[in-house]
C-alpha cells in the first residue's frame, strides 16, 4: 500500500505545474552557477595563490641561505589560505573572510646620539602571528545571496518542498479524496509516510538532476582538480541537502495537517518559509552587534603599544638600550644579551596575547550571530554546507589553527637546529645570540593546510545535529497532528 | 460604484485573520529593524565625532608642512535607519593627503573599526521588508481577486449589475492598495515617532521629503505587485494555478533577478588584479618622478639625488613617492639654504604634477571601473521593480553610491583648498615644509614646536540638494512608472476579454 501511495504522490507531483517551474528554476540556476565558475575569476585566484606560495617559499629559501638567525628573526612570512575548490557549492562567505595570516618581523630603526655622532641602529622586532582583516578580493556590490548550491537548494528547493506539501492533507480533505482513502484499511502513519516520501523523492530527483548537471559542466569545462576527498564531501553535501529538504517537507505536511483550508495552509507555509529562509538569517548580525560591542582596532593598537603598566614600549630609553645592545653586542657579555632577549620575548608574548584576544572577540561575536541564525534550519543548512565545502568561518578557523601550529613547529625546528650548533650562544630573537649556519628548505617544515573530509565534518557536527533534529522533530509533530486531525471538514 | 467595490474589497480582507496576522508581522518587523538601526545610527554618529576630534588633535601636533594630512568624515544620514544602501560597504572616512587624490574606497579593504568578520552574515533593512515581504503579500492578495470571485460565482453576479469591467478593476485595485497601505503606513508612522523621540536625530526638510518619498515609493512598488497578481488572476481562471504562477513571478522578480544581476556584475570585477595593476603603474610613475627630480638636482649642480639635503645638513632624509618623509637635523653653518629651498620648490611642484599623473593613470582602476560597474548594476536592476525600488529609496535616503560619489567630490575640493593654503603660505619653498631646523644645541634638545595651522580651511560637508537626489532617482522612478503602466494595461486588456463562464 505504501508503494502505491508513494507512486501516486510521485506521479501527481511530477505532472504538476509547480514541479515544472521548480525544475526549470533549479536546473537553470545550477547551470548558471557552473558557467560562472568556468568563466569567472576562479582561475585567477588560484594563480595568485600559487604565486604567493612560490614567493613565500623563495623568501624562506633566501633567508635560510642567509643563515639560521636571519630565518628565525624574519619569521615564516605570510601564510595564504588556499581557495576552496568547492566554493561554488557554498561560496557566500568565502570572499568576505581574510585569506591570510601574517608572521613577519620588522626592523626597528633607532637614531642614537653617541659621542657627538649620530648613528642609525636597528634591531628585529620579533615576529608574531597577526590576523590582517583587509580583503583583497571582496565583492564590489553587496547582496544577501550568491547563486550557489546553498541558494538553489536552501531557498528555492525549500520553497518547492513547502509548495508540494502544503495541500498534502488539507487539499485531499477539501476535495473529499481523503475520506475515500481512509475508508480503506490504511493506517494513518502509512498515508503520512507515503505522502512524505512521494514529495521527498520528487525533490531529491530535482536536486540530484541539477547537481549532476552542475558537476558535469564544472568537471568538463572548469579546470578544477577534484579528488576522492572532494567527491566524498560532495556526496555528504547532497545528503545534508536531502535531510534539510526532508525537514521542509515534514514542516509542509505538518502545516497542511493542521490547517483548516488550503488557503490558510498556503499562507502559513509562505510566511513560515519567508521567515525561516529569508528573514531570520538576516537578523543575526544586527542582534550580535547590539549585544556584543566590538573593540575598535585603533584602541587595540593603542593597547599593543602601551604595555600593561602604561609604559610605552617604544619608550626612547628602552629603545636606546635595545639599540645599544644590538650595536655593541660584540663587547657585551651574554648575560646582557640574554636579558635583552628575555625582554623582547616578554613583549612578544604580550603582543601575541593581544592579537589573539582581538581575534577571539571577533570570532566570538560572529559565533553569537551565527548561533542566532542557526535557530533557523536554513542557517544550520548554510553553515553545514560551508563547513563541508571548506568555506566560511569553520574553514577560516581551521586555517588559523593550522597556521598557529605551523608557526610553533617552525620556531621549534629552528631552535632545535640552533641547539645542535655548538658555536651559537642559543639566545633566541637576538641576532648575535643565534647560529649563522645555512638552513635549507627541506630542513624546516613548510606550511600546507591539511583539509580532510573528517575534520570538516567535525566542524559541521552541531549543524548536522540541528538539521537531523529538525527533520525528525517536524515529522513526529506532523504525525501527531495528523493523528489528532479530523478527516471531515 | 467604484466606491462600493472599493469598500467591499477593503472590508472583506480587513477583518480576515490572514490580513491581521500579516499586518502585525510586517509592522513589528519594520519597528524592530528601525529601532535596531537607530541604535547603529547613534553609534555611527559617536564614531564620527570621535574621528573628527582625533583628527583635530593630530592636526595640532603637526610640526612641518609635509606631514600635513587629515581625514574627512561623511555625516551619517538619519534615513540610514530605513535604508543603509551602500553605507555598510563604502568608506565614510576619507584620508586627505597632499600627494594623493582621494577616491572612494571600500570599507572592507581598509577596515579599521568594527568587526570585519561579521560581513559574512547578511542583514536586512526596513525597505527590504517591504521589497520582499510586502510584495509577496500584495501578489498573494491580488492573485485571488478575479479568479477567486469567479470560482465563488460572485464575479458573474457582480457583472450582471450596471457596473463596468473598468470600474471593477479600479475598485478592486484601490481596495487592495488601501489595504496594503495599512502596514506600510503604520510602519512608517512608528519610524517617524522613533525619529522625533530620539534626541540624537535631527531631521531636516530633505529628510522628511525622504521619509514621505520612501513611503510613496513603497506604495507604488506594492501597487505594481498587486497589478501583477491581478493580471495573473485574470489570465489563469483558477486560484491554485494563479497562486503558483504568482509565486514563480515573485521569486523571479524579487529574489532571483536582483541578486542574480548583482552576482553577475560582481563577477566582472577583479579587485585583486586591478589593485595589482594600479600598484605597478603607481610604482613606475613614482620611480620616474624620482629620476626626474634627481635630474633636476644634477642639472642645477647641487648634488646627485633629490632632495639635496647635503646642502643644508649632515643628516639624510628620504623621499618616497606620495608619502615623503624629511628629516632635518642640525643645519650646517656654511649651508646653502637658498639653493636648497629653490630645489625643494621645483621638486615638490614636480611631485604634485606626478600625483596628478598617478591619478590620471590609476583612477580608471581605482574609481572608474568600480563606478562603471555600479552604474551598470543600477541600470540592469531597473529591469525589475525590486531593483528600481531600491534605487529610488537609496537615492531618497542619500545612502546610494551617488551620494558617496558626491561626498568624495567634496573631499577632492577640500584637498584643493589645502593645496591653495600651502601655496598661499609659500609652504613648498620654506624650511617649515621639511621640518623646523635646529641651529643650536638648545633648539635641538627642545621639542620641536607644532606649526600654527589655526587658519587652515576646515572641511564643511555640503548636504546634497534635493533636486540632485531627485534627478538621480529619476531613471528608477521612470522604470517603476513603466512597470506600473504596463501591468495596468495588461490587467485592463486581460479583464476586458475575461470569459466568466470558463
Amino acid at each position: 500500500m505504501l508503494t502505491t501511495i508513494i507512486k501516486r504522490e510521485f506521479i501527481a507531483h511530477i505532472q504538476s505545474l509547480r514541479f515544472s517551474l521548480a525544475l526549470m528554476l533549479c536546473v537553470g540556476l545550477m547551470v548558471l552557477n557552473a558557467l560562472v565558475l568556468v568563466y569567472s575569476t576562479h582561475r585567477f585566484e588560484r594563480d595568485v595563490y600559487r604565486e604567493n606560495i612560490t614567493q613565500q617559499h623563495q623568501t624562506l629559501r633566501d633567508n635560510g641561505a642567509a643563515g639560521l638567525r636571519q630565518l628565525l628573526l624574519e619569521g615564516p612570512g605570510v601564510f595564504y589560505k588556499k581557495p576552496s575548490e568547492l566554493a561554488f557549492c557554498a561560496g557566500f562567505a568565502d570572499n568576505k573572510l581574510p585569506d591570510k595570516v601574517g608572521a613577519e618581523s620588522y626592523l626597528v630603526y633607532m637614531a642614537v646620539h653617541s659621542g657627538g655622532r649620530s648613528i642609525d641602529k636597528s634591531f628585529y622586532w620579533p615576529w608574531i602571528l597577526s590576523f590582517p582583516t583587509e580583503l583583497k578580493d571582496a565583492p564590489l556590490l553587496s547582496t544577501f545571496i550568491t547563486i550557489d548550491w546553498v541558494f538553489v537548494i536552501g531557498v528555492l528547493l525549500s520553497l518547492a518542498a513547502f509548495l508540494f506539501t502544503h495541500d498534502a492533507i488539507v487539499g485531499e480533505k477539501e476535495s473529499g479524496v481523503l475520506k475515500l482513502v481512509m475508508a480503506n484499511s490504511l493506517p494513518r502513519h502509512t498515508l503520512l509516510w507515503g505522502k512524505f516520501w512521494g514529495a521527498l523523492l520528487v525533490l531529491s530527483g530535482v536536486l540530484v538532476l541539477s547537481v549532476v548537471l552542475n558537476l558535469l559542466i564544472v568537471l568538463v569545462l572548469a579546470e578544477l582538480s577534484l579528488d576522492f576527498s572532494h567527491a566524498v564531501r560532495i556526496v555528504i553535501m547532497v545528503l545534508i541537502s536531502v535531510v534539510y529538504l526532508a525537514g521542509c517537507t515534514s514542516l509542509g505536511v505538518l502545516i497542511s495537517a493542521h490547517s483548516s483550508t488550503r488557503r490558510v495552509s498556503l499562507t502559513t507555509v509562505l510566511f513560515v518559509w519567508v521567515s525561516m529562509v529569508l528573514l531570520w538569517p538576516q537578523t543575526g548580525k544586527t542582534i550580535a552587534e547590539l549585544f556584543h560591542q566590538e573593540t575598535h582596532e585603533l584602541e587595540h593598537t593603542k593597547h599593543v603599544y602601551e604595555h600593561g603598566d602604561g609604559t610605552f614600549i617604544w619608550h626612547p630609553i628602552r629603545g636606546h638600550a635595545f639599540g645599544l645592545a644590538e650595536e655593541n653586542n660584540n663587547r657585551l657579555d651574554p648575560a646582557f644579551i640574554k636579558k635583552f632577549s628575555s625582554a623582547l620575548r616578554s613583549e612578544r608574548t604580550h603582543h601575541q596575547e593581544l592579537e589573539n584576544a582581538l581575534l577571539l572577540r571577533r570570532i566570538q561575536q560572529v559565533n553569537l550571530a551565527q548561533n542566532i541564525v542557526r535557530v533557523s534550519p536554513m542557517g544550520a543548512y548554510q553553515y553545514a554546507m560551508e563547513a563541508m565545502a571548506g568555506t566560511g568561518l569553520p574553514r577560516y578557523r581551521h586555517f588559523i589553527d593550522q597556521a598557529r601550529s605551523y608557526a610553533q613547529r617552525f620556531e621549534e625546528s629552528l631552535l632545535a637546529l640552533d641547539r645542535a650548533d655548538s658555536r651559537s650562544l642559543h639566545i633566541p630573537f637576538v641576532k648575535t645570540g643565534l647560529s649563522t649556519q645555512k638552513v635549507k628548505l627541506d630542513q624546516i617544515p613548510v606550511f600546507a593546510e591539511n583539509l580532510s573530509a573528517a575534520s570538516l565534518a567535525s566542524s559541521a557536527i552541531v549543524d548536522l545535529a540541528l538539521l537531523g533534529f529538525f527533520a525528525v522533530f517536524t515529522y513526529l509533530a506532523a504525525y501527531l497532528v495528523w493523528l489528532r486531525s479530523s478527516i471531515v471538514d | 460604484m467604484i466606491k462600493t467595490i472599493w469598500k467591499k474589497e477593503l472590508l472583506e480582507q480587513l477583518t480576515s485573520r490572514r490580513f491581521i496576522s500579516c499586518t502585525l508581522i510586517v509592522v513589528l518587523l519594520i519597528w524592530v529593524i528601525g529601532l535596531l538601526r537607530l541604535a547603529s545610527y547613534e553609534r555611527a554618529q559617536a564614531e564620527q565625532d570621535r574621528i573628527v576630534a582625533e583628527t583635530a588633535d593630530e592636526l595640532r601636533k603637526i610640526n612641518s608642512y609635509h606631514k600635513l594630512r587629515t581625514k574627512v568624515v561623511r555625516t551619517p544620514s538619519p534615513l540610514e535607519v530605513m535604508d543603509r544602501g551602500v553605507t555598510e560597504q563604502k568608506n565614510s572616512v576619507v584620508p586627505i593627503e597632499i600627494y594623493e587624490i582621494p577616491y572612494l574606497a571600500d570599507k572592507n579593504t581598509l577596515s579599521t573599526t568594527g568587526n570585519p568578520l561579521l560581513a559574512i552574515i547578511g542583514s536586512f533593512d526596513v525597505v527590504h521588508v517591504i521589497q520582499i515581504f510586502l510584495a509577496l503579500l500584495a501578489i498573494l492578495f491580488a492573485c485571488e481577486s478575479i479568479s477567486g470571485e469567479k470560482e465563488d460565482g460572485t464575479l458573474a453576479l457582480m457583472l450582471t449589475t450596471n457596473v463596468s469591467r473598468m470600474q471593477v478593476v479600479i475598485g478592486k485595485f484601490l481596495g487592495g492598495i488601501t489595504l496594503l497601505n495599512i502596514p506600510i503606513f503604520l510602519g512608517f508612522l512608528g519610524l517617524a515617532i522613533f525619529f522625533i523621540a530620539s534626541e540624537h536625530v535631527q531631521l531636516t526638510g530633505i529628510d522628511w521629503v525622504g521619509i514621505i518619498g520612501t513611503w510613496l515609493a513603497s506604495l507604488f512598488y506594492i501597487a505594481i505587485f498587486y497589478l501583477i497578481g491581478m493580471a495573473i488572476s485574470c489570465y489563469t481562471h483558477n486560484t491554485s494555478t494563479s497562486l503558483i504562477y504568482s509565486l514563480f513571478i515573485w521569486t523571479l522578480l524579487v529574489i532571483i533577478m536582483p541578486s542574480g544581476i548583482t552576482f553577475l556584475v560582481n563577477q566582472q570585477f577583479n579587485r585583486q588584479a586591478d589593485a595589482q595593476q594600479a600598484a605597478a603603474m603607481e610604482d613606475e610613475l613614482w620611480d620616474k618622478y624620482q629620476r626626474q627630480a634627481n635630474d633636476l638636482v644634477r642639472t642645477a649642480g647641487t648634488g646627485d639625488t633629490y632632495p639635496p639635503f647635503r646642502l643644508v645638513t649632515n643628516m639624510h632624509g628620504y623621499s618616497s613617492g606620495s608619502t615623503p618623509g624629511f628629516q632635518i637635523g642640525a643645519i650646517r653653518k656654511d649651508g646653502r639654504t637658498a639653493d636648497f629651498l629653490n630645489m625643494l620648490k621645483a621638486g615638490e611642484n614636480l611631485r604634485l604634477q606626478y600625483a596628478q599623473k598617478v591619478w590620471h593613470a590609476c583612477s580608471s582602476l581605482w574609481e572608474g571601473r568600480p563606478r562603471s560597474l555600479i552604474h551598470l548594476n543600477a541600470q540592469l536592476q531597473r529591469i525589475t521593480p525590486a531593483g528600481a525600488y531600491l534605487e529610488v529609496t537609496g537615492g531618497l535616503a542619500g545612502t546610494d553610491a551617488g551620494a558617496f560619489y558626491d561626498f568624495i567630490n567634496q573631499a577632492r575640493q577640500y584637498r584643493e583648498q589645502l593645496l591653495e593654503y600651502l601655496r598661499a603660505h609659500d609652504a613648498f619653498e620654506s624650511m617649515e615644509f621639511v621640518g623646523k631646523p635646529s641651529f643650536t644645541r638648545k633648539e635641538r634638545s627642545a621639542k620641536r614646536s607644532a606649526l600654527d595651522l589655526s587658519d587652515l580651511p576646515v572641511f564643511a560637508e555640503r548636504r546634497e540638494p534635493l533636486a540632485q537626489r531627485l534627478s538621480r532617482i529619476a531613471p528608477g522612478l521612470l522604470s517603476l512608472f513603466i512597470y506600473a503602466g504596463l501591468t495596468w494595461l495588461a490587467v485592463i486588456r486581460l479583464f476586458s476579454c475575461y470569459d466568466i463562464r470558463r
